[in-house]
């Protein structure tokens, strides 16, 4: 166990600076200037789920349109449409930490698209999406349109 | 400093809550040290079934008093029923009392001075969680996908922070030094025929060796609730481990108490792993399995009283079916297979408490159901592979690259996993199947965590099974410490030289 522990102090530094860029990608810092932040979190969350509620409760069967960026894309909308976002895969290092996030939970997929080139699409487990259509960002792109999770079900 | 204050307030609570529901007879440090992570897990438990009623009562300070009120009760019926045992409210100052105080205050003054948190977008989907808690204590207005996704205590937890601050600053490094604490105990506890000079080495190197890995010290100041998974694994795990040695010398003196529990004076000890085992349900969506893993080897023996091991199924039972067929019940339209099979598992535990008479006259090595048990779980592995390869070869491809050097873990887990192979190919640990079954069948239940998430994992620190690995982390080295004893001991009562 001692050598162990030796192994632990010896490499922390290496570690740490082997670290810094995941940190630089999804790490706060400092992490005292919470506030405004949890606060910008909690109105976007439920802006989202408010829009998530309209759309189940007025288009069970709809198709949902999503402009490029929307901010609607986001786990609220996992199990209804489709919690897909769409990265680059060729600049891994641009993905940011919402995007991260959303990969965390998801099927990951890669492929190649015309418009957008090489993508990685992360689709949520139980959440099938029977019609995606893309849009380029600058180091992103999004999926604009996709089927409901209700309609992908009926026609399943 | 009104935050500070809110905070201590809020710690003090919590870890008066765990300290109470303790029985005394454990100790004053044993006591002291899960105070923190056992009263979260009962704050957590009240938040739920606040949460299950919904009334919109269940904002988080609520949940805090009724959980230190259902404690001193508990404390108060416990402590009456063992004539001549310590009481709970004894002895309010001692030694390791002022070290647990100085300890708290030291992290609460450091983490509001210096900047030292951690802080991920993960940590902001929890938050939101506290913020929705506390604006409207209910769930009504909050998505269930987050709920299932990011499940309750982490959220529950740092609702008790002023909206000012929006979490707790101290409460990581706390938990992190309640694991340490626990390890420490455990290991003395663990070795204690050997001599106490040698025993303080080996606990002082177990301690030394958990506090100096990377992962742990990250974790340690990472708002997220993996650390806290990780206490409460250990805590859980020790608790059954000390019921199956309690149980062996039992037998082995040819104690009359009987092993339906007739004659058993009444353990909080049950209560305490119910409530760990219902706290690991929802602290992350995976947590009610790994808490069946873990009470599996002293569920099914039979040298354990049986009220004790009921009681702890149907608290784990009723808990996991109250999360995910109650406060989840939005999500049973089109519910998700993972919300399937945790209900399942849920009744089945209710069921089993049910069972557990028939269960024990079964004819059959404990040891050898446990592997049959652990093959299982690897046969299930073998048909996820059948049916798609691709998870588990990604799987088997994004842990090793994350283990090896993409996790962040340097060469600690290949140094760590090396150790414990050779040490339990020369030595045993006293009632080894508590310890070993859910650290060893953790791997299966990984690659099928992947399967049932349709995905094999992502290559990095931040994916989600390479930051479960700190979850085994402390138990992975208690087994190593204790291994130090050298000897195994038979449940039937046996000492063996090993």
């Amino acid at each position: 166990m001692v050598t162990a522990a030796v192994v632990n102090v010896a490499q922390f530094p290496a570690l740490e600076l082997a670290m810094s860029d995941w940190y630089e990608a999804v790490r706060i810092k400092p992490g005292h200037e919470l506030p405004d932040l949890i606060d910008e979190h909690f109105d976007s969350t439920q802006a989202r789920f408010e829009l998530y509620l309209q759309i189940r409760d007025l288009a069970p069967n709809a198709t949902v349109t999503v402009p490029a960026g929307s901010e609607i894309i986001g786990e609220h909308v996992l199990g209804l449409a489709a919690a897909v976002e769409v990265v680059r895969s060729d600049a891994p290092s641009t993905i940011d930490a919402a995007v991260a996030a959303a990969l965390e939970p998801a099927v990951v997929a890669t492929g190649f698209d015309r418009d957008v080139g090489d993508y990685v699409i992360a689709l949520p487990t139980d959440g099938p999406v029977d019609e995606l259509v893309l849009v380029q960002g600058p180091d992103r792109a999004w999926v604009v349109e996709a089927g409901l999770l209700d309609d992908a079900r009926a026609g399943a | 400093m009104t935050v500070v204050a809110v905070e201590v307030l809020a710690l003090a609570v919590l870890a008066a809550t765990g300290w109470l529901l303790v029985p005394p007879d454990r100790g004053e440090p044993w006591r002291l040290v899960v105070a923190l992570p056992l009263g979260i897990a009962a704050h957590a438990f009240v938040e739920l079934v606040l949460l299950v009623t919904r009334l919109p009562i269940a904002h988080p300070w609520v949940a805090a008093v009724v959980a230190l009120v259902l404690a001193a009760v508990v404390a108060r019926l416990r402590d009456r029923q063992v004539e001549g045992a310590p009481t709970a409210a004894r002895r309010w100052w001692s030694r390791p009392v002022a070290v647990a105080v100085t300890v708290a205050a030291v992290a609460v003054l450091v983490t509001a001075a210096v900047p030292v948190v951690n802080v991920t977008s993960d940590t902001f989907r929890y938050l939101t969680i506290s913020r929705l808690l506390v604006v409207d204590a209910d769930t009504a207005r909050m998505s269930a996908f987050l709920l299932l996704s990011r499940s309750l205590v982490v959220g529950a937890v740092h609702g008790l922070a002023l909206p000012d601050l929006g979490y707790l600053r101290a409460i990581g490094p706390l938990v992190a030094a309640s694991t340490l604490g626990a390890l420490w105990l455990l290991v003395r506890e663990g070795l204690d025929r050997l001599d106490p000079r040698t025993v303080r080495w080996v606990a002082a190197a177990a301690v030394v060796l958990m506090a100096t890995n990377h992962r742990f010290l990250f974790h340690a100041f990472y708002v997220n609730g993996h650390l806290l998974f990780a206490a409460w694994l250990l805590l859980l795990v020790a608790v059954a481990w000390r019921r199956v040695i309690a149980g062996d010398l039992r037998t082995a003196a040819g104690d009359s108490v009987g092993a339906d529990g007739s004659g058993m004076v009444w353990s909080g000890d049950a209560l305490v792993a119910g409530l760990l085992a219902v706290g690991l349900t929802i602290l992350r969506p995976e947590g009610a399995l790994v808490a069946a893993l873990a009470l599996t080897p002293v569920v099914l023996e039979p040298i354990v009283p049986r009220r004790w091991r009921q009681l702890v199924l149907v608290v784990f039972g009723v808990g996991n079916l109250g999360w995910h067929l109650g406060v989840l019940a939005p999500l049973w339209d089109t519910p998700p297979s993972s919300l399937i099979g945790m209900a399942v598992l849920g009744a089945a535990t209710v069921l089993a408490a049910g069972l557990l008479p028939a269960l024990d006259r079964w004819r059959i090595d404990r040891g050898r159901l446990l592997i049959a048990l652990h093959l299982l779980v690897w046969g299930a592995v073998g048909i996820m592979a059948v049916r798609d390869a691709s998870i588990l070869v990604g799987t088997v491809k994004s842990i090793g690259r994350n283990v090896l050097d993409q996790g962040g873990w340097g060469i600690s887990l290949l140094v760590l996993a090396g150790l414990l192979a050779i040490a339990l190919a020369v030595g045993r640990v006293v009632g080894e199947r508590a310890l070993l079954f859910p650290l060893l069948t953790f791997a299966p239940v990984a690659v099928l965590l992947n399967h049932a998430r349709g995905g094999p994992g992502r290559v990095g620190p931040g994916d989600s099974l390479n930051r479960m690995l700190v979850h085994l982390l402390p138990l992975a080295v208690l087994v190593l410490a204790l291994v130090a004893d050298g000897r195994r001991r038979r449940v039937d009562g046996t000492s063996v030289a090993g």
